[in-house]
């Protein structure tokens, strides 16, 4: 086949090749969907779901000024300026053209689909990234691997409608901007990374990873002796107009200019300004003269900037780092410092099996293509060893962050992956024809390589000195990745100092482990999405003996009849997790949910859970509460319940109201935690207690089993004076109490129950 | 929930029955005595009423009561003899009225006159008129001519003139919704609900009558009666009561009459009602979609719902008035069934393949107590061949759809329809069974529209199962309209395309050409 016709045959096949992973990126993310229903499948998003509902209804700037009365009662929660706005504006922006074309799509079902049809695009961006650090059928690989990639499959599958969705696409769209702008030097490619940059920080906190790493990569750069003017174009391009961007959003105002972890990009830029000047000076002084200044002025801004840097650290003026960001230098800081960050599962450390779990083989073939990257090392090779080292160390730290690590590993792994397949797949007349020699670069732009391509000087080590020999450099290599066939490019990447491999049997067998491997590879994120990470929260599927599915909907079965059958402004109040669905669902209002801004009202609210009655009724009626709810897994054996949950109540209640609530007192002699007639009075007497086993005993007939926690029931349930029974769902999962109301006869509830149960109290006698 | 319907299909199939008879007693040659006829003929399963003679002992006259002006209506006719039958069995009442009417004037009779009372006026879901003998269905209007300050008369004209002192019967058969109220208003979960019908011990008239009698049939046993004129005792008898009979009751005659009694199960009462019915030619498909708005109007729950006791003890439910599950009808060759929320798809149904319907069960999340809402909506795509007739050799097409498909026992409070018929349709002409709030006619935009599709949107208020018949819509399609769809698509593609070739070749570079490309 002659290079042309390759050439033109691989013009049509990489465009079908990628709109066929974008297709089986989003196939795959629609497990759920399929078996269940086109509906937000996870608690959190129900947020994003119901804001973008209020966009779409209410215009934007109603948006933007929205303050949540429904949310955080009695303090309300301004959302407009509380929100990374990305996600929601995306949906509204999608759904308002579909209907300006007459296409009356539910904004339902742009939020449903947005996260798959966003990972389409991610695995473009792969390629268009994987590209410019090798050639595009590195390219390709890449954008396969990140298509099914299962550790971006747990966050993008249809009906999580969550920041991230949309997020890991523009980390890897900004970063594959980045490198095109450091490599051109060109401002226009600056400019959109800032933009791109933009719309992160508009969706998603993780922003912050690209505001640290690509300043360390331009730091790097520095310190390699690789400044170049590119550098400077784009660097200053992308901070400037980035960062005034960022800060068009209300949540993050002025935090790049007053927050520790902004403050890297801020110094790289000063610095970069610094050494730009340093190179100007020394063009028109003498070497020993600029050496004088260099020293002098070297000196007096690292005195300045330590100085001042201290200052405003001390005063105030740069806000320290947050909690959050000390929980990934320190995995035990949360625990001890902040319960709430440590009780939600995935602030917690990846156990290392995950690695294997989310990324199977891509993660043996990880370092090898950052090793790979340390023979090219090129300016954007550079970049993609920093990401790959802090993202690793992130992901280690926060099973979350595995997100963030996903897209190197696939790019890394492709890089590698295509190198083996380059090496053992090239036909042996170019191999026999590969000419050991050095070799001299070739701009040839057309590609025209004969049989005997030349390889040309892309894998020799160049000195990187001056930014006109690199931007040439940038051009032949940008030529080359464009338009040269993948053949000719895999010769020019490895061929130089490479033995040609000639057996045909040994050949056979890379390439047939490595197609085994790609087949386990599919086979494995199918069967993950399809297993783990596909199964809805919102509705709990389970098999029966006879095959068939059951479907226990009790979140749904409570939640909708808290949305029809209370007043309109009940207030509700249950433990933060389930906040955002309920105001999303139930469309009541909330004490707390999971933006968990106000430590404090969560501590209120375990406080009332962890408490007797007398106290905690105290606390509902302070609160206006109407209904209390909870979750009960005792019946079916749901382990995420409540009383489960109940510790991390009453730690943060404890860290609030020490007097009130006490860890050890829920904890048996033994130092158990126990629920059955064993359970200390303090957790016999509290809300949480009462309300999960209220009746529960009944059941069964007074040989009730928890079948979460595998407990014997005592056969006399617990009694409820201040609350009675609303509704319990189908399978006990939900149970919803009422408050009761202060008596009419100005009784206690305590008494006024006892009454009504027929028991006669003894009254004082006077 | 099961168990509830079944009651439901034994009213259903005995209705049926009693159909059935008087289809049987209708026959010409059945020469039948009149109150026998109609005493068995409407509802012979409850038991017999006792004929009464025509001269009783219990004559009573009410000539001291102050006669009633119908100077609004010309009396010409007498009603020799009336008897109504008030059927409590249901949340929905019905009423029959037979009247043997005779001309007393001069002239030839066209109108017979039927007053309801305007207090009624909004729970009168449906009524309609036809001569008893022959089973000739008679025209009934309302009009606004015959409206005075108390009363509606609804005009019924005669099939022929009545001649001077000539006789006929006719039945007037009318369904009251929302008129009975629980009392007690509260009831506990397992524990029966008792209803109050409050109502006239008379049969209104329009013209004096000889002699009339009231047959009240409720459900169980009849708790308490309370009735003014008290002159003539009522007769109570299991299920039964008995009124009269009255003689020479003049005209607009009324009294009190009230009555409790037990009504197993929930009041149905969808607040609104929205059906879209959609119409495509290219795709061949009637897409449906109903949204309901539902609340149980009955005895509301004492209380709170408890889940453990409804647990032990399920068939105690029966006597509540808790709802678990409704069924409706969809076509047999309905696809892509859905039966969905605000929230998302509750799953909680099944469908059943009956021979020429399907039955979709549905389960709302929670069983509907009293004073309970919920909202659903359902939907499905069935061919368009059975619904849309084109009259041959013309562009002609004529759909025949169902206005609203009802659930028993319901009443539907507001109901609106939407018709949308494929974009280009003109000449649209909407024929419909009964008297509608409004029918009025628009655009609407969907998939891939250009100019936007005629859409009908028909409003009615207090609809019953009585309701449930076909509506035609007439319309013009021409074939060209068949095009502008391609054309639509193509044009759009083509625009995608023309602005994709203009933006690649912009250029924006600083330098223009200077600057090599880097292809």
């Amino acid at each position: 086949m002659s290079v042309e016709t390759t050439s033109t045959v691989a013009r049509v096949l990489k465009p079908t090749i990628l709109i066929l992973i974008a297709l089986v990126a989003i196939s795959s993310r629609l497990f759920s969907i399929i078996r269940f229903e086109s509906v937000i499948h996870e608690f959190d998003p129900w947020f994003n779901y119901r804001t973008t509902q209020h966009l779409v209804k209410n215009g934007f700037y109603d948006f933007w000024n929205w303050f949540d009365e429904k949310s955080w009662y009695p303090l309300g929660r301004v959302v407009g300026g509380t929100v990374y706005p990305g996600i929601m504006v995306t949906s509204a922006v999608i759904h308002n053209v579909l209907h300006f074309f007459n296409f009356p799509v539910d904004i339902r079902n742009v939020c449903v689909f947005l996260a798959p049809m966003f990972s389409g695009l991610t695995a473009f961006s792969a390629y268009l990234l994987t590209k410019e650090l090798k050639d595009s059928s590195a390219g390709l690989l890449a954008a396969a691997f990140l298509g099914v990639a299962p550790g971006y499959i747990s966050r993008s599958v249809a009906g999580s409608y969550d920041n991230e969705g949309i997020a890991i696409f523009l980390l890897v769209f900004t970063f594959y901007l980045w490198i095109k702008a450091v490599k051109t030097g060109s401002a226009y490619f600056g400019l959109l990374t800032a933009l791109f940059y933009f719309y992160m920080v508009s969706a998603w906190g993780g922003y912050v990873f690209i505001t640290n790493l690509v300043p360390l990569h331009a730091f790097t750069l520095l310190l390699m002796g690789r400044y170049s003017n590119r550098l400077y174009v784009s660097y200053s391009t992308f901070y400037a107009v980035g960062t005034l961007l960022s800060m068009q959003i209300p949540f993050v105002g002025f935090q790049p200019t007053r927050t520790s972890e902004h403050m890297a990009a801020l110094g790289v830029f000063g610095l970069l300004q610094l050494y730009a000047f340093a190179e100007l000076v020394r063009g028109h002084v003498t070497p020993k003269q600029f050496k004088t200044l260099l020293r002098a002025g070297v000196s007096a801004v690292a005195v300045i900037a330590v100085v001042g840097l201290t200052l405003l650290s001390f005063s105030g003026v740069i806000a320290p780092f947050t909690g959050r960001f000390y929980s990934l230098y320190d995995t035990g800081y949360a625990k001890i410092h902040i319960p709430i960050i440590a009780s939600v599962s995935e602030h917690q450390p990846t156990a290392w099996t995950s690695f294997f779990f989310d990324l199977q083989m891509l993660i043996f073939l990880f370092p090898a293509g950052v090793y790979l990257c340390f023979k090219e090392l090129k300016d954007e090779h550079v970049f993609i060893i920093l990401y790959s080292v802090f993202a690793s160390y992130f992901a280690g730290v926060m099973v979350r962050l595995m997100l963030t690590l996903t897209p190197v590993v696939c790019v890394s792994a492709a890089i590698a992956y295509s190198t083996l397949l380059d090496t053992y797949l090239e036909k042996s007349d170019h191999v026999l024809g590969t000419n050991l020699k050095p070799l001299t670069a070739t701009n040839d732009s057309n590609g025209d390589a004969s049989t005997d391509a030349k390889p040309t000087s892309n894998g020799t080590k160049k000195p990187h000195s001056s930014g006109k020999g690199n931007a040439k450099e940038a051009k032949a290599t940008a030529a080359k990745a464009d338009a040269v066939e993948s053949k000719a490019q895999a010769k020019s990447t490895a061929a130089a100092k490479r033995y040609p491999v000639f057996n045909w049997d040994s050949r056979a067998m890379v390439i047939l482990q490595l197609t085994w491997f790609l087949f386990m590879f599919a086979w494995h994120c199918t069967y993950v999405t399809s297993g783990s990470y596909s199964s809805p929260s919102i509705v709990l599927a389970s098999r029966q003996q006879d095959g068939s599915q059951m479907i226990i909907d009790d979140f749904r079965e409570a939640y909708y009849w808290l949305r029809k059958n209370t007043k309109e402004d009940a207030k509700v109040m249950s433990w933060w997790d389930y906040g955002y669905q309920m105001a999303g669902m139930a469309n009541v209002t909330t004490l707390v949910d999971n933006n968990t801004w106000n430590n404090t009202h969560i501590a209120t609210v375990g406080k009332a859970m962890a408490t007797s009655e007398e106290v905690s009724y105290e606390v509902l009626r302070r609160h206006d509460v109407d209904y209390v709810l909870i979750l009960f897994g005792g019946v079916i054996g749901y382990s995420g319940d409540d009383i489960n949950k109940f510790l991390w109540m009453i730690r943060i209640a404890e860290g609030v109201y020490p007097n009130e609530v006490k860890e050890t007192n829920f904890f048996t002699p033994r130092g158990e935690y126990k629920v059955d007639q064993d359970a200390t009075p303090t957790m016999k007497n509290s809300l949480m207690y009462k309300m999960s086993y209220y009746r529960f005993a009944e059941l069964y007939g007074g040989n009730a089993v928890d079948h979460v926690r595998q407990a014997r029931m005592p056969s006399e349930g617990p009694k409820l004076s201040v609350l009675e029974e609303a509704y319990t769902t189908e399978n006990w999962l939900v149970r919803i109490f009422k408050v009761k109301d202060l008596d009419v006869l100005g009784r206690s509830l305590f008494d006024a129950t006892d009454f009504d149960k027929g028991k006669i109290r003894k009254t004082k006698k006077f | 929930m099961r168990f509830i319907h079944s009651q439901a299909l034994v009213v259903i199939v005995a209705s049926f029955l009693v159909a059935g008879q008087v289809a049987a007693f209708s026959s010409p040659e059945e020469a039948a005595d009149f109150e026998a006829f109609a005493a068995q003929s409407e509802f012979a399963d409850y038991g017999t009423i006792p004929v009464m003679e025509e001269d009783g002992p219990q004559q009573t006259h009410f000539e001291s009561w102050s006669e009633k002006d119908v100077s609004i209506v010309p009396q010409n006719i007498k009603i020799t003899n009336l008897l109504r039958t008030l059927d409590l069995s249901r949340p929905l009442i019905r009423e029959i009225t037979s009247a043997a009417i005779q001309n007393i004037a001069e002239e030839d009779v066209n109108d017979y006159y039927f007053p309801v009372d305007l207090a009624y006026m909004s729970n009168l879901a449906h009524i309609t008129a036809e001569n008893r003998k022959t089973k000739e269905a008679l025209e009934l209007v309302k009009d606004e001519q015959y409206l005075d300050g108390q009363f509606q008369y609804y005009r019924i004209k005669l099939s022929s003139p009545l001649t001077p002192g000539e006789k006929m019967q006719i039945t007037i058969k009318s369904s009251l919704s929302n008129i009975i109220r629980p009392f007690p208003t509260h009831v506990g979960q397992a524990e029966k609900q008792k209803v109050l019908y409050f109502g006239n011990p008379f049969a209104l008239t329009a013209y004096p009558a000889t002699k009339q009698k009231t047959t009240v049939i409720t459900p169980s046993n009849v708790l308490d009666v309370l009735h003014s004129p008290d002159e003539v005792d009522v007769v109570i008898k299991n299920n039964q009561v008995i009124l009269g009979p009255y003689n020479d009751v003049s005209a607009l005659e009324h009294g009190i009459f009230e009555i409790q009694y037990q009504l197993t199960g929930a009041i149905q009462h969808v607040r609104h009602l929205r059906r879209d019915v959609e119409v495509s030619h290219w795709g061949n498909n009637l897409a449906i979609e109903e949204h309901y708005n539902f609340v149980n109007n009955g005895a509301q729950l004492k209380g709170q719902f408890s889940r453990i006791d409804y647990q032990r003890n399920p068939m105690g439910l029966r006597d509540g008035n808790g709802i678990l599950g409704f069924i409706t009808q969809i076509p047999k060759l309905a696809s892509e069934i859905y039966y969905r929320d605000e929230i998302g798809n509750i799953s909680t149904s099944a469908i059943v393949h009956q021979p020429d319907h399907v039955q979709l069960h549905m389960k709302p999340r929670f069983p509907i107590f009293g004073g309970w809402n919920t909202t659903w909506y359902l939907g499905y795509n069935a061919p368009l061949d059975g619904y849309v007739h084109n009259v041959p050799k013309s562009d002609k097409y004529i759909l025949k759809v169902p206005v609203f498909v009802p659930m028993k026992d319901t009443t539907y409070e507001q109901v609106e329809i939407r018709v949308v018929l494929p974009e280009g349709s003109q000449n649209v002409k909407v024929h419909i069974p009964f008297e509608v709030e409004s029918i009025a006619q628009s655009t609407i935009k969907t998939y891939m529209d250009s100019a936007g599709r005629s859409t009908v949107t028909i409003e009615a208020r207090n609809l019953i199962e009585d309701h449930a018949q076909d509506m035609l819509i007439e319309y013009e399609y021409s074939s060209a309209s068949y095009l502008t769809k391609p054309f639509a698509a193509a044009a759009m593609l083509m625009a995608v395309f023309a602005t994709s070739m203009i933006v690649s070749r912009l250029d924006f570079k600083i330098g223009g050409s200077a600057i090599k490309k880097n292809k």
